[in-house]
């Protein structure tokens, strides 16, 4: 059997990232144990936006050179974030609740901007099922992929431009990093190993994506 | 403990127990990418056996 090298690289990633997250990493003095979220959850976020800015770019070319490769990517890079976010939104109200004492606020911009997001790229997937010609379909969801990827820049600076719940960047600010050494340390760890699986998780939908459109090209051939 | 903790604790600090909330995160996360990683590895297996 052949043991693909990025699958197993970013799964080791992972693990150890848990591992010294669990059990290498000290415990925040006044949140305990739910602090210890703030490793899968930032970077699955970080992730996320990374994908869906990857689904904007590749779409810009598309739409300007139709090359299918990129649709293939964008498409893939959009289902992988649909999956960080998905990560996103469940871990900051399991923080939320031991730290606000309520899972989510409705009135906060910052979790509901990120929800938005969150339903922008499922009905990009949706319409990709839904529009049966490949042209039409990269083409279509090539402008929703762009469109969805603006709101990443005002759900980052959500924070400062409204009133909210949602803490302060911790490390993506002009000003140095405000977090102890080890738990620094856990997060660069955690940013780049999440992003290794971010990776891994693209090839590996690019080539069933691949696979799928030749073997419907096959099938229309033989027709 | 770990010692940064014990240092950070004889100021006065509590820390509250939230492990629960810290449990449920991280099953829930790694279970979310263990799930998506299968489902990659049967639909490419479903594509090549059709």
């Amino acid at each position: 059997m052949r043991i693909s090298w990025l699958p197993t690289v970013a799964g080791a990633a992972v693990l150890g990232t848990v591992i010294r997250a669990a059990f290498f990493t000290p415990l925040e003095a006044k949140q305990g144990a739910a602090q210890k979220i703030f490793y899968i959850h930032v970077p699955s976020a970080w992730v996320a936006f990374f994908a869906f800015f990857l689904v904007a770019v590749a779409s810009g070319v598309y739409l300007w050179i139709r090359d299918p490769r990129l649709a293939r990517f964008a498409e893939s890079s959009a289902e992988v974030g649909v999956v960080f976010t998905t990560v996103v939104l469940i871990t900051g109200p399991l923080w939320a609740k031991p730290i606000w004492g309520t899972y989510w606020a409705w009135w906060d911009v910052r979790l509901v901007s990120t929800l938005f997001l969150w339903f922008i790229y499922v009905s990009y997937i949706v319409l990709r099922g839904a529009v049966e010609s490949p042209e039409l379909r990269a083409r279509y969801s090539a402008v929703l992929g762009i469109l969805g990827a603006l709101l990443i820049p005002f759900i980052h600076l959500s924070v400062y431009l409204f009133a909210t719940m949602h803490p302060m960047p911790i490390v993506g600010k002009p000003s140095a990093p405000s977090l102890p050494v080890e738990m620094l340390v856990t997060l660069m760890l955690s940013l780049v190993s999440f992003t290794l699986l971010y990776f891994a998780f693209v090839r590996s939908r690019y080539s069933y994506a691949t696979e799928r459109d030749a073997a419907a090209a096959k099938r229309e051939h033989d027709a | 403990m770990l010692p940064s903790v014990t240092r950070l604790l004889r100021k006065g600090s509590t820390m509250p127990e939230t492990s629960a909330y810290y449990h449920l995160a991280y099953t829930i996360a790694l279970g979310i990418y263990a799930a998506y990683a299968l489902s990659l590895y049967l639909r490419r297996k479903r594509v090549r056996a059709k």
